[in-house]
């Protein structure tokens, strides 16, 4: 079920409303929160339900066998549930794509006996995480196992972030499954208005880029440099409308029912370098890999060369994490190129605050370190969004073709631009919030007039087929 | 929570009001995507309703998409002593029949309906004939389910948009049609003559026959509503040329489930060669109108009609 689906707009008055009615029972809300969830996850194709169940029973049992076992046999049950699950995510997800490049070099492509052409199942990688995250925080000690089953499954599966994220630590989530919930009108009230400011992002400005960059993207060869160039920056702007959208309609679901999701994104195109870039993009991934991955690795505090290591291992398989593919892995790559230098200089936290903190305005330098920072970033997209490396290398070649970077073709399609510029303008005017609408102006009617006109521009500018979030392949 | 969903039920239809406030405000800058609201085409709606919205009971009402405005030609009809009115449009889906019989029937009065139905249209959304029969019409609550049915925002904004405009706008009241535009000749009684001309036959592939739902319910609902109103009703797939050919399997599937529906002609018309009786690949020319029509009125219609009257 999409959040953009007309499914989704029964689904989620049907499912609050029900959920408040059964508030006096812990165990039957959580109950349902599950059921929901499965409804939710289930809508797309009901079999791979077995799977995440498969997955939240195993995670489940680990963290009690790992409480009540003592020395090397708790180190087994966690590597065991660590294996299983990556096993698992490994054979749906990348198991066809690494025969194929093994055949590709070895045996002149042919694999066709050997692969197994399964479907991928939707969020696998996101809920695969999230259990893991339980299993490890319940070994190192910073978290109790839990011993309700209901609450540990609606924790794993709870349907506003099941799919795409954020994702969720058991150590932040799973206590507010395992203690009663108040309704907050409050919180419910911000939840709505984030998830109006998601939908905003979601169906009007990354679906109306996504109609010009899929349109360039389908032969870059028939365009000139200026309209690749177009695309390009198009694409940085549909990818971050289109994850950071779906994250804040799941937040601002999941306020409706009282519970607190993360922040996933926190104005990641006013970072200043590639490190602020990382603090602010896909937050929840990242500290994922910081928590789960670098830190163990030893992070920065090591020698010289095993910080350029550990940087290249968190890059690359943060490139990996996203899809099976060599691009997502250059992607990983370049990122890893760009991040170096300010991690081997020390100057990776030089920017924790959001730019021009107590000040309306930024510095001219300011300005040019975040349109520096976003072109490097944009071109690391066009590795992204490319189906090969082969096609991303024509297409960053053909943005500087000579005699060729004229005024960009497919001006008709500029009508959603004034919806993007407001979109920055607003994230600008909110950048010291967790969401733009969070402080609204005291007049009611003042905030129902910014209401009346995004759903307006929702409405006259959506797409009229459903397009699903790009983070749903991942 | 009683406060907030006291909020929910106050702002629900003050938001409403206000979209609606801002569709009919900037519909016409031509700026927003989902407002397609275009006046005049060379289907001849807008003409095509005007003269329904004047003319009394006929005998015959055909109704469907261009392959029914394109084929049912009243002269041929009332040359035989039948009166007809042609309610077809541009991609006329049975969602859209379905309106326009509720608005048009109590007018025209039919002694017997023909539904075209094609499977072209069946696999179609309906969106865009809906955004066509929007524009065209003046607003009536007819509309309204029609609305609802497609669930979709470029025919709830446009429908927004047009209700505003063809109620209040003077360019809408005073809009003329040319008889004749790109070819396209109107000729009394909702038909459109195209000017002669001949398809070049060359090899198509298969086309997929999967109607939607909501199509077939639609038709189902246009078939009850005639019976309930004591209008016979026929349903005819128009011949297209052999160049164009649906997936055979699913074609069967199609034109078994329409039989279902009530008496319905398809495959029974005498041979119409593709080079001398058509235009395009589905569309015929004015011979293969009035051969097909002759052949349609004498051995089909007529004897409907008949076996009316002996009724």
């Amino acid at each position: 079920m999409l959040f953009n689906s007309l499914q989704f707009a029964v689904f989620l008055p049907v499912v609050f409303l029900i959920y408040w009615l059964l508030q006096r029972s812990l165990r039957w809300q959580n109950l349902f929160v599950l059921a929901a969830s499965y409804l939710f996850y289930g809508w797309w194709d009901p079999r791979f339900l077995l799977l995440i169940a498969f997955t939240s029973l195993c995670s489940f049992l680990s963290g009690l066998g790992i409480e009540r076992l003592q020395g090397s046999a708790r180190k087994a049950v966690l590597w065991t549930n660590v294996s299983v699950n990556l096993l698992i995510l490994c054979l749906f997800k990348y198991y066809d794509f690494f025969v194929q490049s093994f055949a590709d070099h070895f045996l002149g492509g042919h694999a066709d006996g050997l692969l197994l052409h399964l479907v991928l199942p939707v969020g696998i990688s996101f809920y695969t995480f999230q259990a893991l995250s339980y299993s490890i925080d319940v070994y190192r000690q910073s978290l109790r196992p839990t011993r309700d089953v209901v609450a540990f499954f609606a924790y794993v599966a709870f349907f506003p972030q099941l799919v795409a994220g954020p994702i969720e630590r058991a150590t932040s989530l799973l206590p507010q499954f395992e203690q009663s919930r108040r309704f907050s009108f409050d919180l419910a009230a911000d939840g709505l208005r984030q998830m109006l400011w998601g939908f905003f992002k979601k169906l009007v400005v990354a679906d109306s880029c996504a109609l010009y960059v899929d349109r360039v993207y389908a032969d870059p060869s028939a365009f000139g440099g200026a309209t690749l160039a177009v695309a390009a920056i198009l694409f940085s702007i549909q990818i971050y409308g289109d994850f950071s959208g779906y994250s804040d309609i799941a937040i601002g679901t999941a306020k409706l029912f009282s519970i607190k999701l993360r922040r996933n994104f926190d104005v990641p195109y006013f970072s200043r370098d590639i490190a602020e870039f990382w603090r602010r993009w896909h937050i929840s991934l990242t500290t994922w890999f910081r928590d789960y991955v670098y830190i163990p690795l030893g992070g920065s505090r090591v020698a010289p060369w095993k910080v350029v290591r550990n940087t290249f291992i968190i890059f690359l398989l943060s490139g990996l994490w996203h899809g099976a593919n060599w691009t997502f892995v250059a992607w990983g790559f370049f990122h890893a190129l760009l991040f170096l230098p300010l991690i081997l200089l020390r100057r990776n936290r030089r920017y924790r605050d959001v730019v021009a903190l107590d000040r309306p305005w930024p510095t001219l330098a300011e300005i040019l370190r975040m349109g520096l920072t976003f072109l490097l970033v944009t071109l690391g997209w066009i590795l992204f969004r490319s189906p090969s490396i082969h096609f991303a290398f024509n297409y960053i070649c053909g943005l500087f073709q000579p005699g060729d970077f004229l005024y960009p073709t497919l001006r008709n399609h500029y009508l959603f631009l004034p919806a993007v510029v407001l979109m920055f303008c607003v994230e600008w005017v909110g950048r010291r919030s967790q969401h733009p609408l969070e402080r609204m102006p005291r007049w009611r009617w003042i905030r129902w007039m910014i209401y009346i006109v995004l759903i307006f521009m929702i409405v006259a500018f959506m797409q009229t087929s459903e397009m699903p979030f790009i983070y749903f392949q991942f | 929570m009683k406060r907030f969903l006291l909020h929910i039920i106050l702002f629900v239809p003050v938001a409403l009001v206000g979209v609606c406030l801002l569709i009919c405000l900037l519909g016409g800058t031509g700026r927003l995507p989902n407002v397609v609201y275009r006046l005049g085409h060379a289907d001849h709606s807008f003409t095509r309703f005007r003269e329904a919205d004047t003319i009394g009971p006929v005998d015959v009402l055909f109704l469907g998409s261009s392959h029914a405005y394109r084929t049912f030609d009243p002269r041929i009809y009332a040359a035989r002593g039948i009166s007809s009115f042609n309610l077809g449009s541009s991609n006329q889906t049975p969602l859209q029949t379905e309106m326009l019989l509720h608005r048009y029937l109590h007018r025209l009065q039919p002694r017997l309906a023909v539904l075209e139905v094609h499977p072209d249209v069946v696999c179609n959304d309906g969106v865009e004939s809906s955004l066509f029969l929007l524009s065209h019409l003046p607003p009536s609550w007819h509309e309204v389910p029609m609305v609802l049915r497609e669930r979709n925002a470029k025919v709830f904004c446009t429908a927004v948009y047009a209700a505003f405009r063809n109620s209040f706008s003077d360019s809408y009241r005073h809009f003329s049609e040319p008889v004749e535009t790109q070819g396209n000749r109107y000729v009394s009684g909702g038909y459109v003559e195209r000017d002669m001309e001949y398809y070049s036959p060359r090899k198509l592939d298969p086309i997929g026959v999967v109607p939607r739902r909501s199509q077939m319910a639609a038709l189902r609902r246009c078939t009850r509503l005639l019976s309930d109103r004591g209008i016979p009703y026929i349903l005819v797939e128009v011949p297209d040329t052999k160049a164009l050919q649906y997936v055979e399997s699913e074609l069967d599937d199609f034109q078994d489930e329409v039989s279902t529906y009530g008496k319905f002609y398809f495959n029974c018309f005498p041979a119409l060669d593709d080079s001398l009786h058509y235009y395009d690949a589905g569309h015929l020319n004015q011979l293969g109108v009035e051969r097909f029509n002759a052949f349609f009125c004498d051995s089909i219609l007529l004897p409907s009609v008949l076996n009316l009257c002996l009724q």
